[in-house]
């Protein structure tokens, strides 16, 4: 193995040693007096009303996939949109087909109903 | 700092752009006019896989073959590749029109995936950066994902989306993860000036570019079925629609293939010998590990999951030969896909047109006396199997020869002689469904009504199509493989 | 006409078509087309025989197209008609023909009646492909195809298990041989950069003696799983679980005889590597001297034939190995007119016989005086077994003489001596056939008696012929013995022909021993001592033979009350089919049943370690059983078991596992990558 992957290891070391010796350290040493209080989600906020474990109906994986799509969309938007002089007509063809492509993804999960609840 | 307009040539493009709008128009029409006939769709996604075709095949590749940096690359490599994943997506759609269980799904969401998928493939083939081949990959593996879960019904199906989909990911993640190595190392994604950082200054010995090429090469032989990772093929394959597996089992191949064709050819002849002892153990393991395993199967679709997994492992050999530069092994490597693609979609027919509806037929004992209740059908699937086991004369016969003999002119020795014994092992297996077809009375009374389903026509044409290419290259092989062989020329 | 050769493979190909894809029209017709298209090919080869005979002779290559081109190498589908191609096309066209018609009568009446015909031409048109190829691809393919057709007509008669059985059993045999037989090729193609003949002779000469050595072997395991020598001779005996006339045609006149014709055809190359040679010299000895002694007991008639045939492929062998190849197609000549003979009459006793009992049709046993039944088919087969004794002037006589001869000239002491003792077994066995099936009383099932007829005429007439041929077959090519007229056909294939090398050694020794005769006047000394002794043999066996069966009917049971261990090893064929089993079959198997096992998919992943855990622990107990019970044999088997328990932990359906091997595929290949 060459030698300038020393310090990474050493460094790997360092850290995981110190994090494994701090949890030992208080596994071994700490005191644990759990209360209801303490033991609680939210130890000072909001008393919680039933298990947080409860299933989601599957329609929010579907927005939520959605939304990060477009989300995503916005961010790569973003930096086309800072630099579009510089980009020129270049910049400006390409992005037509991505943002083509987008709004027919958007017709079509229209059309085929994703977007409403029931 | 404006970008200029960078040169493109459309002809080259055409054919990749013409299946993904194809893609986006049978999802938008199927989205807008779901209540039409379902044959227009299958219909127009073969007229789209076909005019793909004919754009690919007009477009001659000149000296201009790589266009915006490297990114898309037709030279005539691409081109022959381009026919072989057109052709297996239009026998695919084939073979979707004749299956009886995918009658109902929505016809636009599947058509549409396939030609989303055979897009990917076709970018990942035609491409020097390494970027597009991932991105390539993740487009089709995404498409396969879906497609191998689509009959929603079935938990086989639930179970094969899902293990492809959790295997297919973590392949990916080490192929991107060698990538990224591999950029590190020699601070490139372009396979071409990966090259020429590898010759002017040494970092192939780089423990960070091995390593990284190790990891691709481990992502890569995920996506071939290559041993030892395989183990997702037979389950995958056995859940899916029938269709679907016809075809996994030759396009994403295909692909995979050809890029790794490509990254063994820009950095093979500089990357070391370990990378020849690592392809030998590859073939070896792969090829043995599929005809061993295909022997005993009481499945056919996973008997031939095994012997796909066999073949990719033969093909390992012409890419071990690819490594010490032989010319004749990537023309080889052209042909035995041409030949694998025909023979393979054309026994995934059979297995789709003897299934009736509800009903298909996937246990090999199925099979008994086929001979004497559909002779056409069973004539059909003994010329595939003959043809896989590679007997003469047959094209996966005179495929076998070219790849072998190409390993044998860069001095393999132990890996053809290796591949024929597995070669004659496989006969066994692919011999006994055509003895039970003929030398077997029918079980219980054959499956008469899967005979004229309205999807028979697409059954039959495939059926023809495979048997004629499968019984040309066996008797008249010499003009398609100059023409492979002339597809290799323009490759660097 | 010699142009016109590639009509020879074409019509039996028009037969195939015809029978296979009309099968259900022409149903009883099927028969006759077959026969007729095997006619119109023997046609063809009589006219380019008759060309080759009386005109010049020499090599002529026919040109049908281009068949792989793969940069240097170029292979076309040409056919090659030389003197060696044409002795080959007659006996293949010529026996084959007689062969169809004679099935029209033995087959009339069986449901699979078109079925059988196909096979049948395609066997013809395999077969021919093979004798005529000009390169050895293309003899690989007719070799692939003579297998395939064996092994469908081997189990044609599928119902039967022992059928299907022995169908599988010639497969893989034959697939080992097939084995050896590509890498040889590979090895010519390696070396040589060729495989055309023409090309492959003209390199020859530069090869190096292990070269030659490595081919001539490699090529000889093909030819000894195609022609049955040991230790891959176990398919043949148990291939007459198919049609008689199939075991006339393939497994008796033909296919069989293709590794013989093919070490004739690189007998360039053999005689560059003498190892190969000697090394088939002794397993032709010893094949023709152990499965003679096994047809001594033998009661079924077609097993007698089946070993006997052997035995003869081992006499080939011989003759082959002491590099007296003319004598050694000779004798495949003359013995694809006895051998065939001798099969067709056997068929024709159980034609006869078939209101007997099932058990009884084929056994011997309860044959018996069927002389006055069917004079016809007992003097055919009696001409047949003085040529197979090789009584003198029958056939076999003058072929089997000449192989001793050329052994004894050539140095092979040894050998000379088994082919001897082996002639001796062969008078033996062959007419106690004769004896036990013909004469004596009549032990036939009383309700069969009545039915027992003279076969018809289409079953007859293709007898007579080949009584004929077996009786002129020998005298006329083969006088004067050695130097005879089928020597001077054959010379420019085997010794001068397109780039043959200097004659060798062995060659060379049969020469001299012809040449011994010429100056002897008739024969030298020894060559006259070697005649008298080999005719000495042949009357010796048949009337050993005439002692034990017709005067002193008690003797065979007194011999086998006397030695009970040999008879037992003999009639049990030397125990050979059970220690295959044992040692290989039985392992083979388990491995397989065991990967089938273990491919089983677990649909819901969710199987229970602890249940594994408890397999293996039971595994490991039970090989320990075995180990000390069933000894080494089982106990193989029982490792192999255990690997496979490890594999289905491993292919078990779960992602987890399918993870776990393929990172464990990683980290193996990364550190070959980085701490090789």
């Amino acid at each position: 193995m060459p030698r300038e992957y020393v310090p990474i290891l050493t460094l790997l070391a360092l850290a995981g040693g110190f994090g494994l010796l701090t949890l030992a350290a208080t596994f071994l040493f700490g005191k644990r007096r759990p209360t209801a209080r303490k033991a609680a989600a939210y130890e000072c906020g909001i008393i919680p009303q039933t298990s947080a474990r409860g299933r989601f109906s599957v329609k929010f994986f579907l927005v939520a996939i959605l939304f990060i799509v477009f989300d995503v969309e916005t961010i790569f938007l973003y930096p086309w949109a800072v630099a579009f002089r510089d980009l020129g007509l270049y910049g400006f063809v390409v992005m037509l087909p991505f943002m083509g492509l987008l709004a027919a993804s958007l017709v079509y999960e229209w059309k085929r109903g994703a977007l409403e609840w029931d | 700092m404006t970008i200029p307009f960078p040169q493109i040539h459309w002809a080259y493009l055409l054919p990749v752009l013409l299946v993904v709008g194809g893609a986006v128009f049978v999802l938008m029409w199927d989205a807008f006019f779901p209540q039409r006939e379902r044959s227009f769709l299958v219909t127009l996604t073969l007229a789209v896989l076909a005019s793909a075709l004919g754009a690919s095949l007009a477009a001659q590749p000149g000296s201009e073959a790589a266009s915006m940096g490297g990114m898309y690359l037709y030279d005539g490599f691409t081109r022959f590749v381009f026919a072989l994943i057109l052709l297996s997506s239009f026998f695919s759609v084939l073979l979707s029109a004749a299956q009886r269980s995918l009658e109902e799904v929505p016809a636009g969401d599947y058509l549409g995936l396939i030609l989303f998928a055979t897009s990917g493939m076709m970018l990942m083939a035609a491409t020097r950066s390494l970027l597009m081949v991932f991105v390539g990959l993740e487009i089709f593996s995404l498409a396969l994902y879906v497609l191998a879960g689509f009959l929603r019904g079935q938990p086989e199906g639930n179970e094969a989306a899902l293990k492809y989909f959790l295997l297919g990911s973590f392949a990916s993640g080490f192929l991107l993860y060698g990538m990224a190595l591999i950029f590190g190392a020699t601070g490139s994604v372009d396979l071409m000036e990966i090259a020429q950082r590898l010759t002017t200054s040494p970092p192939s010995r780089s423990p960070a570019f091995l390593l990284g090429l190790g990891f691709v090469v481990v992502g890569l032989g995920f996506k071939v079925a290559a041993a030892p990772f395989y183990m997702w093929t037979p389950d995958v394959y056995e859940g899916s629609p029938t269709a679907v597996t016809a075809f996994m089992s030759v396009g994403p191949k295909v692909a995979a293939f050809a890029a790794f064709f490509r990254l063994l050819l820009a950095v093979g002849p500089r990357a070391g010998a370990e990378l020849d002892a690592i392809l030998w153990v590859m073939a070896v393991l792969t090829m043995t590990a599929g005809n061993v395993s295909a022997i005993w199967q009481s499945n056919i679709k996973r008997m031939l999951a095994y012997s796909s997994i066999a073949h990719a492992g033969y093909i390992l050999v012409a890419l071990a030969a690819v490594r010490r530069g032989s010319d004749l092994a990537t023309g080889s490597f052209l042909f035995y896909m041409l030949v694998y693609a025909l023979m393979n979609m054309g026994a995934f027919c059979v297995v789709v047109a003897a299934g009736a509806r509800g009903e298909e037929r996937t246990r090999i004992e199925d099979y008994a006396g086929l001979g004497y209740t559909r002779p056409a059908l069973a004539a059909a699937m003994a010329l595939f199997m003959v043809s896989l086991a590679g007997i003469p004369p047959t094209g996966g016969f005179v495929a076998k020869f070219y790849l072998f003999s190409a390993a044998v002119k860069v001095g393999f020795v132990w890996l053809p002689v290796i591949a024929v014994l597995n070669s004659v092992v496989s006969v066994s297996y692919y011999l006994r469904l055509v003895v039970l077809m003929y030398m077997r009375e029918p079980g219980e009374a054959p499956a008469r009504p899967g005979l004229l389903g309205p999807g028979w026509s697409y059954a039959l044409a495939a059926l023809v199509l495979a048997a004629a290419g499968v019984l040309n290259f066996g008797i008249f092989p010499s003009s398609f493989f100059e023409l492979a062989l002339r597809s290799t020329l323009l490759l660097n | 006409m010699i142009r016109y050769a590639w009509l020879i493979p074409l019509f039996p190909l028009a037969g195939v078509l015809i029978n296979g894809l009309l099968g259900s029209r022409v149903r009883d017709k099927a028969g006759h087309v077959a026969s007729l298209m095997a006619g119109l090919s023997l046609l063809v080869v009589l006219g380019i025989a008759r060309e080759m005979i009386l005109g010049p002779g020499g090599s002529h290559v026919v040109p049908v197209w281009t068949w792989i081109t793969a940069g240097s190498l170029s292979v076309s589908v040409s056919f090659l008609v030389d003197p060696l191609s044409t002795i080959m096309l007659l006996v293949v066209a010529g026996v084959g023909f007689v062969i169809h018609v004679y099935s029209i009568g033995y087959m009339h009446g069986d449901p699979g009646y078109p079925r059988f015909f196909t096979y049948l031409n395609l066997f013809m048109l395999s077969m021919l492909l093979l004798v005529m190829a000009d390169n050895y691809l293309l003899m690989f393919v007719g070799w692939e195809g003579v297998g395939l057709c064996s092994y469908l007509l081997i189990g044609f008669w599928y119902e039967k298990q022992s059928a299907s059985d022995a169908g599988k059993k010639a497969f893989i045999v034959n697939r080992i041989g097939d084995a050896g037989f590509l890498l040889g090729l590979f090895l010519i193609w390696t070396l040589t950069g060729s495989l055309s003949y023409a090309e492959v002779f003209k390199a020859a000469p530069q090869l190096a003696a292990p070269a030659a050595t490595a081919i001539g072997l490699l090529l000889f395991i093909g030819a000894m799983g195609k022609s049955a020598q040991i230790p891959l001779y176990v398919w043949l005996p148990d291939a007459m679980e198919g049609p008689t006339p199939v075991s006339a045609l393939i497994h008796a006149a033909t296919m069989v005889t293709a590794g013989v014709y093919m070490v004739a055809r690189t007998s360039p190359v053999y005689v560059q590597g003498p190892g190969a040679l000697e090394v088939i010299a002794l397993v032709g000895a010893l094949t023709a001297i152990f499965s003679a002694s096994i047809g001594l007991v033998q009661n079924d008639i077609k097993r007698v034939m089946a070993y006997s045939t052997v035995s003869q492929l081992g006499f080939m062998f011989m003759a082959m190995g002491v590099g007296a190849f003319a004598s050694g197609i000779f004798h495949l000549m003359t013995h694809a007119f006895f051998k065939g003979l001798l099969f067709l009459g056997a068929g024709s006793v159980i034609h006869a016989l078939h209101h007997a009992p099932a058990a009884q049709q084929q056994d011997m046993r309860y044959m018996g005086g069927l002389r006055s039944k069917m004079p016809v088919t007992y003097w055919c087969l009696v001409a047949a077994a003085l040529a197979l004794a090789g009584v003198p002037p029958f056939a076999g006589f003058w072929s089997k003489d000449e192989i001793l001869a050329g052994a004894f000239f050539s140095g092979h002491y040894v050998v000379w001596g088994l082919g001897t003792a082996a002639a001796l077994m062969t008078a033996f066995y062959v007419f106690r056939m004769i004896f036990m099936t013909f004469h004596g009383e009549m032990r036939v099932d009383h309700h069969a008696r009545e039915h027992i007829r003279e076969s018809p005429a289409v079953m007859t007439v293709p007898l007579v012929i080949l009584a004929v041929l077996s009786v002129v077959g020998g005298v006329l090519p083969g006088f004067p013995p050695d130097a005879g007229w089928i020597h001077k056909f054959l010379a420019p294939s085997l010794a001068k022909a397109p780039g043959h090398a200097a004659l060798d050694e062995g060659v060379r020794v049969v020469k001299a021993a012809a040449q011994a005769g010429a100056q002897g006047g008739g024969h030298g000394t020894a060559g006259i001592a070697l005649i008298v002794l080999a005719i000495a043999v042949a009357l010796g066996g048949i009337a050993l033979a005439w002692r034990m069966y017709l005067r002193d009917t008690a003797a065979p049971a007194r011999l086998e009350r006397r030695f009970p261990g040999l008879y037992r090893l003999l009639l049990n064929k030397y125990y050979v089919d059970e220690i295959y089993q044992a040692c290989i079959v039985e392992p083979i198997y388990r491995l397989m049943r065991a990967l089938f096992d273990f491919d089983q998919k677990v649909v819901d992943g969710a199987v229970n370690g602890s249940s594994f855990l408890t397999v293996w622990f039971s595994r490991i107990s039970g090989i320990f059983d075995l180990r000390t019970v069933d000894g080494a044999v089982n106990g193989t088997a029982g490792v192999i078991g255990f690997f496979s328990q490890l594999f289905k932990f491993i292919q078990s359906g779960m992602v987890q596992n399918y993870l776990f091997v393929m990172l464990l595929g990683v980290f193996l290949m990364v550190s070959a990558y980085l701490f090789r």
